[in-house]
């Protein structure tokens, strides 16, 4: 599912977010993407959904060499990626459903169908009761439920989640693990980064370790 | 379906933004009104001299004296000229005794001024009406020259200086308004601009984040053009209500206070055709202003 090979990621002359990362994580796996702060996950995880363009090296997602897409094409990678963002970014001025639903939306789906879906899939966060609500009346677990349902949404076939349960208690955090094992069970790739290493002990998953930018463990 | 959806997304998010800025957008909405509303003024006072003039110039009459002693088979001759003359609408023969007659009744107080000359001094003549397709003032010197050469005519009359007045005055009208009503529309564009702008600005993490999920640059882009489109629209529409406020209300009020107004129907308020001009160039006005804003402010894609 993903293949990088010798890739590069600088910013600026002396700030080397990644150095010389090869590795691949295959379709249907569930991984873990670990290490200290600052030794690159996030940047990782960037350059999957094409945020971010490596300074050097390949990547391929889904056997497509994602620098290589052209600028108008991005959009269609990213519907397929699902993406749960360590700052959620959620849309302020947009309620909870219109914020999960928002891909949808873009994609043209109709409107009755894109409330079952939301429905569907705030149920299973625990936030259907909460439809309606604007990001800021919810509490951050709450806000980082959404920004969960938002990238399982569209079943995509490709799941990174930036630190998903750092803001939840552990047993929440727990019951979203179990959803994204469920969401992996059902043949999507996850690839989850986070520094929680009693979440990591108990899921038992492969775990890749970055440090200072490189693959220290995979 | 999707097409539709589509638009109806991006309807349905101008709407909400143009209400979210109300202020901001009610200065871009003004300035179009503003410049719209000053070239409809300009329009309506031409479009309604204009209609003025061409009542004026369906009188367009040309008096052909007659030498003095025509004999009968002359005129009858000069009949038949004029029967073939395609420029001409209508013409009559005004004898000597019908001219006396006329001048006795126009001029009473001088109606014994003929006796003591002895003989009548008015000459017979031809009233000739132009055709409509020839009363432009340079057809209707050229008419008055040919007839003037024609046997039997010793003088052609006509009046053609209000009319060519008129004429200047309208040009100079519409070319007042075309000139400020371009200046404020570019005025316009500007302001759309720079009210995009601000609104691009403003939203440009919201705009970031629906990139990271999956929105084309189409979807990014199509809320702010048709904010655009409806700003110049509503623009248009108010300066169409303006217009007919100022129409009905300071227009035809000041025109008659001058007595300008010769009857009360000629200052007619723009017609349909022109209300669809002012709020589509409204809109386009609108359209263009946001979407150079658009390419400008927007242009990176990822």
């Amino acid at each position: 599912m993903i293949q990088t090979f010798h890739v590069y990621m600088n910013y600026g002359r002396d700030n080397i977010a990644l150095n010389d990362v090869t590795l691949e994580i295959d379709r249907g796996e569930f991984v873990f993407l670990t290490g200290p702060s600052g030794a690159g996950k996030t940047t990782f995880l960037k350059l999957i959904f094409r945020e971010e363009v490596p300074s050097q090296g390949q990547i391929l997602v889904n056997g497509r060499n994602v620098s290589a897409i052209p600028e108008a094409k991005i959009p269609f990678l990213r519907r397929n990626i699902g993406v749960v963002f360590q700052d959620f970014k959620l849309l302020p001025r947009k309620t909870v459903f219109e914020n999960v639903a928002f891909v949808l939306r873009v994609m043209g789906i109709a409107k009755l169908e894109r409330k079952r879906r939301a429905f569907q899939i705030l149920k299973q966060v625990g936030l259907h009761h909460k439809m309606n609500s604007y990001p800021l009346q919810l509490s951050g677990g709450e806000q980082q439920r959404v920004a969960i349902a938002r990238a399982l949404i569209n079943e995509p076939v490709l799941l990174l989640a930036d630190e998903p349960t750092g803001n939840l208690d552990p047993e929440l955090a727990f019951e979203i693990m179990s959803l994204f094992q469920e969401i992996n069970a059902r043949g999507t790739t996850v690839l989850v980064a986070t520094h929680d290493r009693d979440l990591i002990m108990r899921l038992g998953k492969r775990v890749i370790l970055l440090e200072k930018g490189r693959v220290a463990e995979s | 379906m999707r097409f539709v959806r589509a638009i109806a997304y991006c309807v349905e998010e101008a709407f909400v933004e143009l209400w979210r800025n109300r202020l901001v957008n009610l200065v871009s909405i003004g300035t179009i009104a503003v410049s719209l509303f000053i070239l409809g003024i300009f329009l309506t006072v031409s479009a309604s001299l204009n209609q003025l003039l061409e009542g004026w110039a369906g009188r367009v009459q040309l008096t052909l004296y007659l030498e003095e002693g025509l004999s009968a088979s002359d005129r009858e001759q000069l009949d038949l000229v004029l029967g073939n003359s395609p420029e001409l609408e209508s013409f009559q023969f005004v004898s000597k005794e019908d001219a006396l007659e006329r001048f006795r009744s126009y001029f009473p107080e001088l109606s014994t001024l003929p006796d003591l000359l002895e003989s009548n001094p008015l000459p017979a003549s031809f009233e000739v009406g132009v055709a409509p397709d020839f009363r432009e003032p340079d057809q209707v010197r050229v008419v008055a020259r040919r007839l003037a050469g024609l046997d039997g005519v010793s003088e052609v009359d006509y009046d053609l200086l209000w009319i060519e007045r008129l004429t200047g005055i309208i040009e100079l009208v519409q070319m007042i308004g075309l000139t400020i009503g371009s200046a404020l529309a570019i005025a316009s564009v500007f302001t759309i601009f720079n009210v995009i702008k601000l609104t691009v600005y403003g939203r440009q993490e919201e705009i970031g984040i629906m990139r990271l999920v999956g929105a084309t640059h189409a979807y990014i882009r199509g809320p702010f053009l048709v904010e655009g489109i409806l700003q110049g629209g509503l623009g248009g529409g108010l300066a169409l209500g303006l217009l007919y406020v100022a129409h009905q209300y300071l227009l035809r009020e000041a025109l008659r206070s001058v007595q300008l107004l010769p009857s009360d129907d000629w200052l007619q308020f723009v017609p349909p055709p022109a209300w669809a001009a002012l709020i589509l160039g409204g809109m386009f006005v609108g359209l263009l202003g946001s979407a150079l804003s658009v390419r400008k402010f927007l242009a990176s894609p990822v």
